[in-house]
């Protein structure tokens, strides 16, 4: 099992406070003021889609967005589009922190400043390849046992990880729950 | 790119018909060509028009981020086609021919969505689906993954038979007088890669609708049109199509002309392979701007025109396919319901009663609904296609269409299961009520992604159907059945002149900045397969649009008259009453005290029309061509007066006078004293704006200036209602042509104009 185009949501801590449009200037100035490594080329809205992907940062090498998605719950996705070297436990690592730094700077932006926190303890980790990483029982193992150890590297532990689905025409994707709110700061000191 | 590209092709090597894998083989090969630069730019980039990769907003790598022009910085590699970078992600159009999908097709769609694109399948208003985003290097997985499921992006886009459209109620339609389903995939497939249909000067574009007076399969806005209809020949009943060519919207919508009023369904593959010979042969090639085959038909006449395509049809080898599908034909609709039909127990529950009046129809087959599920925008998620696709099988014989107002539609359900129906599509968030009315807003993709747009019509869209389910904007019976249609540009696409209110995008210069603004198109029909084109009757800025559709609905409210349609109200009440009604919604404040109308819909960036330097030194020559184009706009709106009052001749002649008036302002930039005399404003203009290529339009090149030049060799000819709407249709875009080319280049030819005079 390979793991490539990994995608990492971190839920918000208060799901139901802001709109998700509330984001298009905050990506957009990302964009002007390069506020994020990596080539970042426009911004989409989906905010009339009930469960969509809500507002999206289109780049070269991933996605970004602020959405409440299938799950109905409102988080930061971090979606890597292009092909990326290392192995799992790497590549694992790459997405998870990309995702806590841009959920630490989404919520430190102006438009939503006190309203908007994530748990780094609420997780859904998709595997993206439905060819490399199949949604079957072996494979949902393996991919466990690797999410597992890249969560412990960054200091979250006692963590409780969970098939999100098991309809086979879904990704493979976990659930990662644990029993208290993890902050986004003490996990990317980790990671550094 | 994706990783596991390569692996596709051995998962679903034995489940793709052979002649579309090999299809699929040489256009992967073709790409790895071209990426080592061993294949021409423009013969790739033909290529994968024609497997429907198409171009994307900013694949140039240029984008205004609101504050300044930035390259974008792409990896390194040879382009994709002309100013096309490699790795800018791109538009891939799907077709779906008449519309018609199945459970699993719904499924492969929900996996490309996710695996290519961003999460989003759009479906579009010539009932395709587009992903957007897509990278090239993708393009070969994403296109065998469709055809193992039976689906072909083959000519979608390009200079090609495109996706044929029908009704989607065809076969279920009270109305109709048969189902043109089988018809329209036979031609489907039958043209599909046909030799006859490679060598087009232009995209051709094929609608088949089952009769006459509904809208659904707007065959006289197609290059070639059918409408079912029937007679009794010696007792026998024969199925035959009323054919209809030459019609279009684009920039000056045309409609079509009869080229038979009773062709035997025997006869409809032949008919359309010698139209298309006669097309290839004798449409026009070079010019884009006049290669559709209205050109053609309007430049031979219809009897020419049929003349030749009968000759054709006399000398064409005659091809077994011609009639093979007809043998099986069934009687009434190849679907069979899963279940019997049944009848609908009244309902109590208060969210379903709205959803039923407006999404539900009764199928000719008694005891069976058509559910039409309202997608905004003609958006849908992955997790909401599998969703439909289950719904569709535990309730459907597996029977989804798309439709060309950007919905789907699930057929044959039994009415007993409605409610049951009705509650997983409310658990899907697909239950939305009031489909095809003014809730369901359609929208072509604008600025968003398509490259041509000006205006943000998915931005306008998006807030006014926020505003119309929040409450700020009231609907009332009155007008919730109203069609709005809002294009980003000229081009039509979300095909805004058959609209009750219709919109498309256009920019305006105030001061030294932009605003972006919407033209306001009253006048336009829907029913009778696309009746009567809309006329644009004033500019408003973007942001005021709400404003305009809230005037023009409440004096709708207080003054119609008992069962008067919207259309012979605008009609009625006259396009000079209206626009005065809206006219100072037009003055922009400055940029310097209020920005607020400088930005578009859901966009905070600062509008720019692009790479447009902003000039100061040329302030007072901008002010007077300002004046005068606004003169220009002024004698278009004249022209279309005396247009609605059957004045042609004069109509004709005064937006003559537009053109003249908008080219002599342009003049004036460079050549302050140019007399009146048309003839010398006409030589003057070829020579500072037609020969330097100044007043090109990026895309439809040289396109408006030859509006004004043939309406001045034809100045003297009568005109008639046709031709006379036409010549004002041209004068608006020749005034739209030019406030872009003011845009574009009013500092250069200013400066450019001085340099020469000193
Ligand atoms: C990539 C962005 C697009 C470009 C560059 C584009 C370009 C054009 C152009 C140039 C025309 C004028 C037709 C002519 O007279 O030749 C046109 C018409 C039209 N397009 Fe598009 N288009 C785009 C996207 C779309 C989409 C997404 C749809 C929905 C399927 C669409 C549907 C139509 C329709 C319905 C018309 C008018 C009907 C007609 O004249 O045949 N287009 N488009
Ligand atoms: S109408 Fe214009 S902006 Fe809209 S899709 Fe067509 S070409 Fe693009």
């Amino acid at each position: 099992m390979e793991l490539q185009h990994l995608s990492v949501k971190v839920y918000s801590l208060a799901p139901s406070a802001p709109e998700v449009a509330d984001a298009i200037p905050v990506f957009h100035r990302w964009i002007q003021e390069k506020a994020l490594p990596g080539l970042w080329l426009d911004v989409a809205d989906y905010s009339h889609v009930p469960a969509g992907p809500g507002i999206q940062l289109i780049g070269h090498e991933a996605y970004i967005r602020l959405e409440q998605g299938a799950e109905e719950r409102l988080g930061i996705v971090f979606e890597v589009r292009e092909i990326r070297d290392g192995d799992n436990h790497a590549r694992l690592l790459h997405a998870l922190g990309f995702a806590f730094r841009a959920a630490l700077l989404l919520s430190a932006a102006p438009e939503f400043a006190g309203r908007l926190s994530f748990d780094a303890g609420q997780l859904l980790v998709c595997a993206g390849d439905r060819l490399l990483a199949r949604n079957n029982a072996e494979h949902a193992a393996v991919f466990r046992q690797e999410l597992e150890g890249a969560l412990k590297v960054l200091g979250i532990a006692s963590v409780e990880t969970k098939v999100a689905s098991t309809d086979s025409r879904s990704r493979l994707t976990l659930s990662v729950a644990c029993g208290a709110p993890v902050a986004l700061d003490a996990v990317l000191s980790a990671l550094r | 790119m994706k990783a596991s590209n390569d692996a596709w092709s051995q998962e679903l090597g034995p489940m793709i018909r052979e002649d579309w894998a090999r299809e699929i083989d040489i256009f992967e090969t073709e790409l790895r060509l071209r990426k080592q630069g061993k294949f021409d730019e423009k013969l790739f980039a033909e290529t994968r028009l024609r497997r429907g990769a198409y171009g994307q907003r900013y694949d140039n790598g240029l984008r205004h981020d609101g504050i300044a022009q930035q390259n974008l910085a792409f990896p390194e590699a040879p382009t994709k086609g002309p100013m096309t970078q490699w790795y800018a992600p791109g538009m891939m159009r799907i077709k779906v021919p008449y519309g018609g999908l199945t459970p699993q097709q719904l499924e492969t769609m929900a996996e490309l969505a996710e695996d290519y694109s961003d999460g989003i399948a759009h479906v579009t208003t010539r009932q395709d689906f587009q992903l957007h985003f897509v990278l090239i290097e993708d393009a070969p997985a994403l296109m065998r993954r469709l055809a193992a499921v039976g689906i072909t992006t083959r000519e979608a886009c390009g200079n090609s038979v495109r996706n044929v459209t029908g009704c989607a109620i065809a076969g279920v339609c009270r109305e109709e007088a048969f189902d043109i389903s089988p018809y329209a995939r036979a031609l489907t497939f039958f043209l599909l890669g046909h030799q006859d249909v490679q060598d087009f000067g232009r995209k051709f574009k094929i609608s088949f609708s089952g009769c006459a007076h509904n809208g659904c399969g707007l065959a006289n806005m197609h290059d070639l049109g059918m409408v079912a209809r029937t007679r009794v020949v010696d007792g026998l009943t024969q199925r035959g199509f009323q054919v209809f060519v030459g019609g279009g919207l684009g920039a000056v919508p045309h409609s079509a002309r009869v080229l038979y009023d009773f062709l035997p369904v025997e006869e409809l593959l032949p008919m359309a392979q010698a139209v298309s010979r006669v097309f290839a042969r004798l449409g026009e090639k070079k010019n884009r701007a006049r290669a559709r085959v209205k050109f053609l038909v309007a430049k031979l006449g219809d009897e020419e025109f049929r003349r030749l395509v009968q000759e054709e049809r006399k000398v064409l080898p005659s091809d077994p396919r011609w009639t093979a599908y007809l043998t099986d034909l069934p009687e009434a609709t190849e679907e069979k319901p899963s279940k019997p039909g049944s009848a609908l127990a009244s309902t109590t529950n208060p969210e379903m009663l709205p959803w039923q009046k407006s999404n539900v129809y009764a199928q000719k087959q008694e005891g069976y609904s058509t559910v039409t599920v309202k997608l905004p925008l003609g958006d849908i998620t992955a997790a909401q296609l599998r969703a439909l696709a289950d719904i569709a099988r535990r309730y459907t014989p597996g029977a989804i269409r798309t439709t060309v107002e950007q919905n789907m539609v699930l057929r044959w359900i039994s009415n007993s299961d409605l409610p049951a129906l009705f509650a997983e599509l409310q658990a899907a968030k697909l239950a939305g009520a009031g489909a095809e009315g003014i809730r369901d807003v359609v929208a072509c993709p604008g600025t968003d992604t398509c490259k041509l747009g000006i205006s943000a019509s998915r931005g306008l869209a998006g807030e006014l159907m926020r505003r119309f389910s929040s409450g700020d904007m009231a609907i009332d019976e009155t007008i919730e059945r109203l069609k709005i249609k809002i294009s980003g540009c000229f081009n039509s696409c979300s095909q805004h002149h058959l609209a009750d209110l219709g919109f498309y995008g256009v920019a305006r210069k105030v001061g030294a900045h932009t605003v972006p603004h919407f033209q306001v198109v009253l006048g336009g029909q829907w029913s009778e397969n696309g009746g009567a084109y809309g006329l644009p009757i004033l500019a408003v800025p973007s942001r005021r649009i709400p404003q305009v559709i809230e005037r023009i609905a409440d004096r709708f409210r207080k003054e119609r008259q008992a069962g008067e349609t919207f259309q012979l109200f605008i009609k009625r009440i006259g396009k000079v009453s209206i626009k005065q009604m809206l006219d100072d919604l037009t003055a922009v404040p400055e940029h310097a005290s209020d920005r607020s109308l400088y930005s578009d819909w859901r966009d905070p960036r600062e509008y720019s029309t692009g790479d447009m330097g902003v000039g100061e030194c040329a302030g007072e020559v901008v002010t007077r061509i300002d004046f005068d184009l606004a003169a220009a706009e002024r004698e278009v709106f004249e022209a279309q007066l005396l247009l609605d009052s059957g004045n042609n001749d004069a109509a004709a002649k005064r937006a003559l006078r537009a053109m003249l008036q908008a080219a002599r302002g342009l003049v004036r930039l460079s050549y302050l004293d140019v007399p009146e005399t048309p003839a010398v404003i006409i030589e003057e203009f070829r020579k500072r704006l037609y020969d330097t290529q100044l007043f090109f339009d990026p895309f439809a090149g040289g396109k408006f200036a030859h509006f004004l030049f043939s309406a001045f060799e034809r100045a003297d000819e009568p005109a008639d209602q046709r031709s006379a709407h036409h010549r004002v249709e041209e004068a608006g875009l020749f005034v739209e042509a030019a406030h872009a080319c003011n845009l574009r280049q009013g500092d250069r030819i200013a400066q450019s104009g001085l340099a020469a005079a000193t």
